[in-house]
């Protein structure tokens, strides 16, 4: 399916260095790409071959050594941390392999850390907690500590954490790599729906083949390098 | 915000219970050791304070016998009096001093042995008696009633103003005014008023008078204010001289031995005219073959003591304070080495770097404040133990000194803002750290 819709963040010609001892390891290489809004964009390779560094550059965990990503025609790597935070914190939404939940907070507890850090009243965090708790199926496991729930559950509180404050993307960096076939499609289905339904633009991460062909479109990534190029 | 930091913090020492705990340990533990310090040493100024209450005091020279016997207790009493190839301290040498230039009084003083303890009217309380013969002249200063009229007037005594906090009056000292007062004497006591045996008495009569006391009756007259005679019991210098007057019974009649005639006084009180020139008196006291201990000397050395107690309890405590702040940056680094995942999830979130140091500082702040309260706890419970002790061991050397620990409100405030600052302070390196942890890397290490 070719994209029609509104161009959101442009990826120009990044590299990524990085120092182990006295030896230089390029995660990324020479790649540039296009996400539009609303699409559901699958980022495939094999382990190691950066695709992980990819996602993480273009939510603004971690900045490109060369190159620029342009969200909404503005570079992120000219951006204080304040305004990174911001960025992470309003646009972006992380749904990471291990979860990245906090095991000795509960579900709704998890759920409204990025609401806190935008200083949403408590009573308003809560309920918008539990409204994307609800979303995914947990509403009666809000209060439980994430460490007693089961790895599909705790896949399903990541996704509510990263959809409760609304972001325009989401990052999904192997979200089913930790679950069974099972639970894996049903977040895959779930990430899907947020992506057709929804118009949330979602950018997956996996060397899954099979998940990766429900996306719209796939970019393919070996040793740091794009296997096509895409044309800026 | 503060109070979401405040949870955040709090569930976070939760998680690592005992580690927090050992750490809160180490920090009440060093806090109740500041507190104590402090306590002490605050206590002690207070005593040099109370030792020396007046502007009067400072112009004040104990005289003794040669320059040999000025030994001070450290409660600026002469400890020791040393007799052997001394210049006796006699009304003669009273009337020597008097001419010194600069003098304005020189009055004599007589300790009185013989006098084992007394007790107040309506009271059952007990105390050691540290009696002192004081001549009518002395000008002590007084809190409430008279001095003795005359060297003569038997029977009559001045009440140290600490016996008169013993008894819960320091505040109305006039109460204990017209009181009478009995005081039983040592064994053997042959002084005025004795029952000394006949010159027929038997072994056994002589050996049951040898065995037994005396009882004395007096009437209080007036109570010292606080300073250097807050904890002696005063009598006028004639009656003195009766009490310290030995009688024994011969076929011949009465035969008496006055001891304080033979001995000497015991100091003579010296008053300079002015502060200022208290060092020429002291000097001339000197050059005459007298010892001498002058008030403003005796503070200088209390002083001196008091410095090193505080350098010395300071720095116990100062050592304490820094194990315990060691204690803190080893858990907060160790917490910071633990929430690698959790610190890169909390940035993944949008949280700022201020947001990571904030959480920190906040966490080990209160871990200060947590050992800091139940700290000053302990120092205060610690304070009042050394109290305790240390009145009963005061009063069993005949010294009625109350607190030797004071515990001011603004010592309990500032232990407790001082661990706390300190926590936040030990919280500064491992929040720095943990800010600055590049989030990509933490959340890649836990995939």
């Amino acid at each position: 399916m070719v994209p029609a819709q509104r161009l959101l963040i442009e990826v120009h010609s990044i590299s990524k260095h990085y120092k182990r001892g006295h030896e230089v390891i390029t995660a990324l290489s020479d790649v540039s790409l296009k996400v539009y809004a609303g699409e559901l964009l699958a980022i495939v390779g094999p382990s190691g071959s950066g695709k992980s560094t990819l996602a993480h550059i273009i939510g603004g965990l971690a900045s490109p050594s060369t190159g620029e990503v342009l969200v909404d025609s503005s570079p992120l790597n000219e951006r204080s941390d304040k305004q990174l935070s911001n960025y992470r914190n309003s646009d972006v939404g992380f749904v990471f392999q291990n979860f990245g939940l906090i095991p000795y907070y509960s579900a709704v507890e998890n759920v409204t850390m990025p609401l806190l850090l935008a200083k949403v009243a408590r009573k308003e965090r809560r309920e918008r907690a539990l409204k994307f708790l609800r979303l995914v199926g947990l509403e009666k496991r809000a209060d439980q500590h994430v460490d007693r729930l089961s790895g599909g559950e705790r896949q399903r509180v990541a996704i509510a954490r990263a959809l409760v404050h609304t972001p325009r993307v989401i990052i999904a960096d192997e979200p089913t790599g930790s679950l069974d076939s099972k639970r894996g499609n049903e977040i895959m289905d779930l990430l899907e729906t947020l992506s057709r339904k929804h118009g949330i633009t979602v950018l997956i991460v996996t060397h899954d083949a099979a998940l990766a062909a429900r996306a719209d479109r796939i970019i393919h990534l070996r040793d740091g390098k794009m296997m096509q190029k895409e044309h800026a | 915000m503060i109070v979401e930091y405040i949870g955040l913090a709090l569930k976070d020492i939760k998680r690592q219970s005992v580690r927090s705990l050992l750490t809160i340990i180490a920090l009440l533990i060093s806090t109740a050791i500041l507190v104590l310090m402090t306590a002490i040493s605050i206590g002690g100024q207070q005593a040099v304070v109370s030792q020396f209450g007046s502007d009067d005091s400072l112009t004040s020279i104990a005289v003794t016998p040669n320059q040999k016997s000025g030994a001070l207790s450290p409660f600026g009493d002469v400890q020791e009096v040393n007799n052997s190839g001394t210049t006796r301290l006699d009304d003669a040498a009273v009337a020597r001093l008097a001419t010194i230039p600069h003098v304005a009084l020189a009055t004599p003083r007589a300790n009185i042995w013989e006098f084992s303890q007394f007790s107040i009217e309506s009271n059952t309380k007990a105390f050691v008696a540290q009696a002192e013969g004081a001549a009518s002249d002395s000008h002590v200063q007084l809190a409430a009633g008279t001095f003795f009229g005359s060297n003569d007037d038997i029977g009559k005594v001045v009440l140290g103003y600490s016996f008169a906090k013993e008894l819960g009056r320091s505040d109305a000292p006039q109460s204990l005014v017209g009181k009478n007062i009995t005081i039983t004497t040592q064994k053997g006591y042959r002084g005025i008023g004795a029952d000394i045996p006949s010159s027929s008495a038997t072994a056994v009569q002589s050996d049951a008078f040898n065995r037994s006391t005396t009882t004395l009756q007096a009437t209080i007259v007036g109570v010292t204010a606080r300073g250097p005679d807050q904890n002696k019991l005063l009598v006028p210098l004639g009656w003195a001289h009766q009490i310290r007057t030995a009688r024994y019974a011969t076929p011949a009649g009465e035969k008496t031995v006055d001891q304080l005639a033979n001995d000497g006084y015991t100091t003579i009180q010296v008053r300079a005219d002015t502060v200022n020139n208290v060092k020429a008196v002291s000097d001339s006291i000197t050059q005459d073959g007298y010892g001498q201990i002058s008030t403003l000397s005796q503070i200088e050395r209390l002083q001196q003591f008091t410095a090193l107690m505080w350098a010395i309890l300071g720095s116990v405590a100062i050592v304490a304070v820094i194990a315990a702040a060691l204690g803190v940056i080893n858990t907060m680094l160790m917490t910071v080495s633990e929430q690698h995942h959790t610190i890169g999830v909390w940035r993944a979130n949008g949280a700022r770097k201020g947001f990571i140091i904030k959480l920190f500082l906040v966490e080990a702040g209160i871990l200060g404040f947590i050992g800091g309260i139940i700290g000053v706890g302990i120092g205060v419970v610690a304070s009042r133990c050394v109290n305790e002790y240390a009145v009963t061991l005061l009063k069993a050397q005949n010294f009625t000194l109350t607190d030797i620990a004071i515990l001011p409100p603004w010592l309990l405030i500032a232990a407790v803002a001082v661990t706390t600052l300190f926590g936040i302070l030990a919280g500064l390196y491992p929040a720095w750290h943990a800010a600055r942890q590049d989030p990509s890397i933490t959340l890649s290490d836990g995939q």
